[in-house]
């Protein structure tokens, strides 16, 4: 999925910047954001975030096999 | 503030998208929807809150010489109460200790070990010092800070064996407590670090520089992997960044990489390319460097850098000749930098 996306940006920021000639600070801007959409977006040189399966999580905290302590050094990301 | 999550142990979990949170602990600064851990595979949003998987967890408990983390300036001869928890922020293809460092919590079995047991147990045994190590004690955070405080208040000194991926905030809340630290400075190449270790390469200088100016020990450790980042311009950098950056009294480990975890199929480092990786930060300033993992004529002595006489000679991790009085040669008295059995920094 991830990948599709990144292939729509791609095409997308490709058309944008076929259809001027010259290169002006905005489309410098614009390559800009794609990195770092590109960036944000596939990071494939880092471990990935993955899922759990939290039923097996919970089982596990039950028998005192990983801990459940509060983390610090996180936000929560407001809805828009 | 979040509320507590509902922990419904043998109930069905129903995520909703929102209850995101980032994790601002390292610089992956990973968003997690409930449900899903970070990079590090310890950390889990549940429900809307972070919560650590491996508090009080740890998978490795050994006692160690001090020389083993490498410290060589640092109570030298002590032995070293060390643990690590499962988990680990980068990804490094040589990793020595990949079993437990790129394991889920949940594929190991722990022991069940909170911050006052582990005091408890480095009193115990006699150990001078505590050491978060092994895997890396930046993702196991809010347990090596706890510990670390306990250990503070009862004497006993902290030890972090990182590899310096962490941000600034955390960094400094965790360097309040922490006496040395062992960085390692993998490369001096943003792209090795993002192909070889799945990190970057900023965030570490960074951290080396920070804790200089927090007035922990550091010394810095780089593994020499064979075709990787054993050029010799590259040494030429990691030296000459240590020096410029952080002194020429900070002591820096050149360590040998022996075919592990994803790098089978590359050799062992040179004995020769260890021999003149020391030589070159040598020449250019460093005063003490080593070789590490390896047996070579005088990789792991430490000479005054004033008359070059021998001060500190080491047979593996034993020491075998200390001449070191008050922190100061014992033929010139010249001053030397490090943390000597209680005596302060030079």
């Amino acid at each position: 999925m991830k990948i599709v996306l990144l292939i729509v940006l791609l095409l997308t920021v490709s058309a944008f910047s076929e259809s001027e000639e010259s290169l002006s600070e905005e489309d410098s801007t614009d390559t800009g954001l794609f990195e770092l959409i590109m960036e944000c977006t596939v990071r494939s040189w880092a471990r990935p975030i993955e899922s759990v399966n939290m039923d097996r999580i919970m089982e596990l905290i039950e028998n005192g096999l990983v801990s459940f302590h509060r983390a610090d050094w996180y936000v929560v990301v407001e809805d828009e | 503030m979040v509320s507590s999550p509902s922990i419904e142990p043998t109930g069905t979990w129903l995520w909703k998208m929102s209850n995101q949170v980032q994790c601002v602990l390292c610089p992956h600064l990973c968003v997690l929807a409930p449900g899903e851990r970070g990079r590090c595979s310890v950390r889990l949003n549940v429900d809307g809150e972070l919560i650590s998987l491996v508090y009080g967890r740890p998978v490795a408990v050994h006692i160690d010489p001090v020389e083993k983390k490498p410290l060589f300036h640092f109570i030298p001869g002590s032995d070293v109460f060390s643990i690590a928890t499962a988990g680990c922020n980068l990804k490094c293809e040589f990793c020595q200790n990949w079993e437990i460092s790129q394991a889920a919590p949940e594929d190991v079995s722990p022991y069940d070990m909170p911050p006052e047991a582990v005091v408890e147990n480095a009193v115990a045994y006699g150990c001078e010092a505590i050491a978060y190590t092994y895997t890396e004690p930046v993702v196991y955070f809010e347990y090596t800070r706890d510990c670390a405080r306990l250990a503070r208040a009862a004497g006993i000194r902290n030890i972090l064996v990182t590899a310096g991926y962490i941000n600034p905030g955390p960094l400094s809340e965790l360097s309040e407590y922490i006496d040395a630290a062992n960085v390692d400075l993998k490369s001096m190449s943003d792209t090795y670090y993002r192909n070889i270790c799945g990190g970057t390469l900023q965030p570490v200088l960074d951290t080396i520089i920070n804790l200089k100016e927090s007035g922990t020990w550091v010394e810095i450790t780089n593994l020499i992997v064979p075709t990787l980042n054993d050029d010799p311009a590259e040494i030429d950098a990691v030296a000459r960044w240590v020096f410029d950056n952080t002194g020429k009294d900070t002591p820096l480990h050149f360590s040998r990489f022996f075919p592990m975890y994803r790098l089978t199929d590359l050799p062992p480092t040179p004995l020769d390319t260890l021999q003149g990786a020391r030589e070159t930060a040598r020449d250019i300033g460093l005063n003490y460097v080593y070789v590490g993992n390896a047996v070579t004529p005088d990789g792991m002595i430490t000479k005054c850098p004033e008359c070059g006489e021998t001060l500190i000679a080491r047979h593996g991790y034993m020491i075998t000749e200390n001449n070191i009085m008050n922190g100061n040669c014992g033929n010139c008295s010249a001053p030397i930098a490090g943390v000597w059995d209680g005596m302060e920094e030079q």
